[in-house]
């Protein structure tokens, strides 16, 4: 099967070159036959691809481990559900597993383009091979995943024992099928600019793309989230890592392109700031593959024996070489129908959320590269730590949430500022009586009370337009609420399931705030038998185990945990060593609830000695729970909207 | 046995980069550039259904609103034109 798997991709790396020269030639000379079969190589790329990568499946799963890739990342005793995971637990097969995604989805791009957007579908066509064509040539010249050893061994060396948690089935396929998704909407961009179509063809096919691969890379990032919280144990969820760094980058300005996209369909704008940004998100998105693939910064998500890091760095310069100067070269054609007439304009409100998402990516940038430009530069090691991220993005993430709930209240083009007053009012008065209640309640913490009673303004402001909308429409049609309500939603999905994401960031930024302001931590030493406190939790070490497995060594303590000496659950927080990998992975023993989570860790087990740190983090159950509003919203907003007129007499009402 | 499955892979994927090359792609044509105009109808008569409930929750003005709902009928009516002589 190997080299069955080794010559598709072969096969395949020859269908993506004569597709790109296929569809240049077809966009340049006109050509329908060209350009459709270059978009039927596309097609059978992927297949291809497929094939290759159900190759690879099917080592695994026999423990063909001739390969190289298959005795480095798994084993006999490997769990058969983990096959899965291994597939991409290394650099060459993630290679394999990031290009079939994108042959696939590049497939589907093309396939479904909408019809406007076909002029420039032959350019687009050759920039999603292209950027295939990459991945496969690296694959077949520097990480070959279907590479032979030359002495098959008996076992496997196994799976990197950091991978075998839930988490791993879904957060690293999810976020390198953003990373790499962000590439679709790019393509189209490109696209348009080579075609030299100067209006909004490309602009459905983008927002729909680039909702996909936004809603693909939030799971991504909040799935990475919970696996740091439940795995790495130290108690938090996120670490402001550099490649963590590395998949929150592309996400900020793909976040602001699906708002100021919305600008463009509607009033005509931003037509040269919608590429701008997509050309920026598929730059941090390349960023992050470099990093991700032995870039300059050690970090858990690498692959620390990956050192092909420069090939991507030279990737990532081609690809903004070319990019900035076609925009540099078309960008004046690219004309506004109108301009911004009104500061408190929904449109003046979308560009400085697109601003405020883009000066957080620079910082978050900044703080990955100033370490290694300290170092080459001025010879110091400088560490850019949680602070300095938080200091620095928690005002401007704050100020996003307040912009979230003020721009959904501004009319298109405002000239008439009684209307803003008129929205105004419910949301204030209703965020001024949480600062009390806040207040009374003795929470002290300034950046908390700014924060809660910003989130109640944004919701208020949600409900409230919900509420509107839902008596406008049932006056209107003689409908009852729910049912006008559920037509409100679905008459424009774009608006509405963009308010359900909004209802997510709510709860996200309310769950951040419980957590960052209101946590508490203590280390303590306990022998078995003894009892220590923290809030309103006691636990008492009952007793210690050690489980010696094929491939670990287990160690766990047996804890009871009481709340107001109330028994409340025995939790058995420990960790298990692998000396294959010399590698240790904690496991955390956490209680969580709706008001707060109770989260334990042990080390340093000595006899009947063992120290634990207890964190208590309020809130964080929340966070989990906005991610399928997230997830909710997105789908809202991608469902289809039907408005057919199937006769001549419908279309001269209409008219 | 993995020879022939390439040989067959690449023979499928011969067959399917030179198929456009033999097939007359005029009736296509004319069929996509229909589904193209009638696409456009529809994104035209959902668009001025967004503007008329914007304007109905207040996020619109009137002058806005009648003049873009103008510029959509003009678009609708060019549109059916070149529907009407394909």
């Amino acid at each position: 099967m190997g080299n069955l798997g080794f010559m598709t991709l072969m096969l395949a790396g020859v269908l993506a070159f004569y597709s790109i020269i296929s569809s240049i030639a077809g966009g340049k000379f006109q050509s329908a036959a060209l350009t459709r079969s270059a978009t039927n190589a596309s097609y059978i790329t992927s297949l291809i691809l497929s094939i290759s990568t159900i190759c690879l499946i099917y080592a695994f799963v026999t423990h063909d481990f001739s390969l190289s890739y298959v005795a480095n990342n798994s084993s006999l005793s490997l769990d058969p559900k983990l096959t899965w995971v291994a597939l991409y637990a290394g650099n060459a097969g993630s290679l394999l597993f990031l290009a079939w995604v994108f042959s696939v989805l590049s497939s589907i791009a093309i396939w479904k383009c909408p019809n406007l957007a076909k002029p420039g579908l032959p350019y687009t066509t050759a920039t999603l091979m292209f950027i295939l064509l990459f991945y496969i040539v690296v694959m077949s010249t520097m990480a070959n995943p279907f590479e032979k050893l030359a002495i098959t061994p008996a076992d496997g060396r196994g799976m990197n024992p950091l991978l075998t948690h839930p988490g791993m089935f879904f957060h690293p396929p999810m976020l390198m099928t953003g990373l790499i998704g962000v590439g679709i909407p790019f393509s189209f961009a490109i696209g348009q600019l080579l075609s030299g179509e100067q209006g909004n063809e490309w602009l459905i096919a983008a927002r729909y793309w680039g909702l996909i691969i936004w809603c693909i890379l939030t799971i991504g990032l909040m799935l990475g989230s919970w696996w740091a919280y439940t795995i790495l144990g130290w108690g938090g969820y996120w670490a402001w890592d550099p490649v963590e760094n590395a998949g929150l980058l592309p996400w900020l300005p793909l976040t602001a392109f699906i708002h100021s996209i919305i600008v463009q369909q509607r009033r005509n704008m931003f037509k040269s700031w919608n590429i701008a940004l997509i050309i920026f998100a598929w730059g941090f998105a390349m960023y992050g593959m470099f990093m991700n693939r032995g870039g300059p910064v050690p970090s858990v998500h690498s692959f620390g024996q990956s050192t092909m890091g420069w090939i991507f760095l030279i990737f990532l310069g081609f690809n903004l070489i070319v990019a900035l100067t076609l925009f540099y070269n078309k960008h004046k054609k690219l004309k506004d129908a109108s301009q911004i007439d009104s500061f408190l304009s929904r449109e003046a409100s979308f560009l400085v959320n697109n601003l405020l998402f883009l000066l957080i990516a620079f910082v978050t940038l900044w703080g990955v590269l100033y370490p290694l430009i300290s170092d080459v530069f001025k010879g110091v090691v400088v560490t850019v730590g949680q602070p300095y991220y938080d200091t620095l993005t928690g005002p401007i993430f704050l100020s996003l949430v307040v912009l979230m709930g003020i721009g959904p209240l501004l009319p298109w083009k405002n000239l008439n500022n009684k209307i803003i007053m008129k929205r105004f009012i419910a949301p204030l008065i209703i965020s001024i009586v949480t600062l009390i209640i806040c207040i009374i309640l003795e929470i002290n913490n300034i950046a908390a009370l700014i924060s809660f009673s910003t989130c109640t303004f944004v919701l208020t402001g949600i409900l409230r337009e919900w509420a509107t909308g839902t008596i406008v429409r049932s006056k209107r049609n003689n409908e009852i609420f729910p049912i006008a309500f559920i037509k409100l939603l679905l008459s424009n999905k774009p608006r509405y399931g963009g308010y359900i994401a909004h209802f997510g960031v709510v709860i996200l930024a309310f769950s951040v705030t419980g957590s960052s302001f209101f946590s508490l931590q203590q280390d303590f030493s306990l022998s078995i038998g003894q009892q220590a406190k923290l809030g309103e939790y006691n636990i008492q070490y009952i007793s210690n185990e050690t489980i010696t497995n094929s491939d670990s060594v287990e160690t766990k303590a047996i804890i009871d945990l009481y709340k107001n000496g109330s028994f409340v659950s025995k939790l058995e927080p420990g960790y298990v060593f692998y000396p294959g990998f010399n590698m240790a992975s904690a496991r955390a023993g956490i209680i969580s609830t709706p008001i707060e989570d109770f989260y334990l860790i042990a080390s340093e087990f000595r006899d009947d000695q063992a120290m634990f740190r207890i964190h208590i983090n309020p809130l964080v159950f929340w966070m989990w729970v906005s991610g399928p509003i997230f997830i909710l919203g997105t789908v809202i907003a991608l469902l289809p909207t039907k408005t057919k007129y199937s006769n001549d007499i419908d279309d001269q009402k209409k008219l | 046995m993995e020879y022939l499955i390439i040989s067959l892979l690449s023979a499928l994927a011969f067959y399917i980069v030179i198929r456009p090359f033999t097939n007359s792609s005029e009736e296509e044509t004319i069929k996509d550039l229909n589904k193209n105009l009638s696409n456009l109808r529809s994104s035209i008569y959902q668009e001025m259904e967004l503007l008329r409930l914007d304007f109905e929750l207040g996020l619109i003005e009137a002058d806005q609103y009648e003049l873009q709902i103008q510029q959509c009928r003009i678009q609708l009516a060019s549109t059916l034109i070149a529907e009407k002589n394909t």
